[in-house]
């Protein structure tokens, strides 16, 4: 089956409009939408992702469009909806194309309770998965994006999706959302990084995604086994600093950190204590992303 | 409660969990799952290991007393009944724990 890229821009164009299927790690996405912002969303940032089959089965229909005729003239807006249902008020129509990732959060959030899911970047380096959870503005996707494009591959930058069956975790290589000033740091670190286009005046600032690397998306089929379980914090001018942290505390907040923790009752405990089990935990500090970037291949080639 | 019938009259509490517990030991703390509330905890080895005593059987405040005594002989009498008596209270607030009253 071919991927996105392979469509030229008119026909992905028309396909949007129709329905787009494709596969996004574990699941298979239908997203309709009229609106040029996501249509260049997704040719920017979604190209090596496979295009499915007609009579594959689809986890999430997802649409955007354009409210009511008058909200065209005045202060346009953009709805989302998930299976023909609107969960979110409409949003302006300048933020199309991350209502888009925000939606897609929100469905694989709430919907996928055969995972545990963490809210975690997490990335891969010799088979070994580092965990980073973290609430907005602890710096996991900056540091997650700064690993990606040193060479780790990503699974998710948002979602750790720990399996409930083996224990493995499942990648869902999307585009890394960067807010506000990590936009800059992350595209002079690497100025080779692709981007979408930067959506200024959202609730969290200024937004822009970074596309993920191929090689990301082409493996996201083969999970990875938990090897770390690592709580971020960027504090400016900080010294670069990894603390063990008991695996007790790990475990705790990690549960805090988990969007369906509560839903799975005790068999999301079993499997979240499974995985602080198998991982070494640690805080950690940081406002050099190339100290942290050396740090955590050094660790993860003492394995 | 008639006082007469107390007169020679040990009372002792029995202590048991509500419903069972789960719990997982890692390294020296306990992590537990409570099915009523589904809340998670953090426990010392200490509590953890009370716990997950109680979580086989009831017991009396007094044979809690005196597994500590056991297990914690470095800590003094009152620091162990200290222990028990926040350690109880803990648990009964957080409705894991029942205590109820037995005459002996």
């Amino acid at each position: 089956m071919n991927n996105i890229e392979s469509l030229p821009k008119h026909q992905l164009k028309h396909q949007i409009v129709n329905g787009l299927r494709f596969r996004l790690g574990c699941f298979n996405i239908c997203l309709t939408s009229s609106i040029a912002d996501v249509s260049d969303h997704i040719q920017r940032l979604y190209g090596p992702h496979q295009l499915i089959n007609e009579n594959d089965f689809i986890d999430f229909h997802v649409e955007l469009s354009s409210s009511s005729k008058l909200r065209r003239y005045i202060r346009p807006q953009v709805s989302f909806y998930f299976d023909g249902y609107m969960p979110f008020k409409p949003l302006p129509y300048a933020q199309a194309a991350a209502f888009f990732e925000w939606g897609l959060n929100w469905c694989i959030a709430n919907h996928s309770n055969h995972y545990l899911i963490i809210h975690a970047a997490v990335v891969e380096r010799n088979g070994l998965a580092f965990i980073f959870p973290g609430t907005p503005g602890s710096g996991k996707s900056t540091l997650c994006a700064a690993l990606v494009c040193s060479g780790w591959r990503l699974l998710s930058d948002e979602m750790t999706l720990l399996s409930m069956t083996d224990g493995k975790i499942y990648p869902v290589p999307r585009p890394v959302s960067l807010k506000n000033k990590s936009i800059d740091v992350i595209q002079q670190f690497s100025p080779a990084a692709e981007f979408g286009q930067v959506v200024t005046g959202t609730a969290k600032g200024s937004i822009s995604h970074m596309c993920a690397p191929e090689q990301s998306i082409r493996l996201s089929n083969q999970p990875a086994v938990p090897s770390k379980l690592i709580f971020p914090k960027y504090i400016a001018d900080s010294e670069t600093e990894l603390t063990p942290l008991s695996k007790g505390r790990a475990m705790l907040s990690a549960a805090e950190n988990a969007f369906n923790y509560s839903v799975l009752g005790v068999h999301g405990f079993e499997k979240l204590a499974e995985m602080v089990e198998q991982c070494d935990c640690f805080e950690f500090k940081y406002s050099k992303l190339e100290e942290a970037i050396a740090l955590f291949s050094a660790l993860s080639d003492e394995q | 409660m008639d006082n007469e019938l107390l007169i020679g009259a040990k009372v002792d509490n029995i202590i048991g969990v509500k419903v069972k517990i789960n719990f997982i030991k890692l390294q020296d703390e306990y992590v537990i799952y409570d099915h009523l509330s589904g809340d998670t905890h953090l426990l010392d080895e200490i509590s953890g290991e009370l716990l997950c005593s109680l979580n086989t059987q009831e017991m009396s405040r007094d044979d809690l007393l005196k597994k500590l005594v056991k297990n914690f002989a470095e800590l003094t009498w009152l620091d162990i009944n200290n222990y028990l008596d926040v350690f109880i209270d803990r648990f009964v607030a957080l409705d894991l724990l029942n205590v109820t009253n037995q005459r002996a």
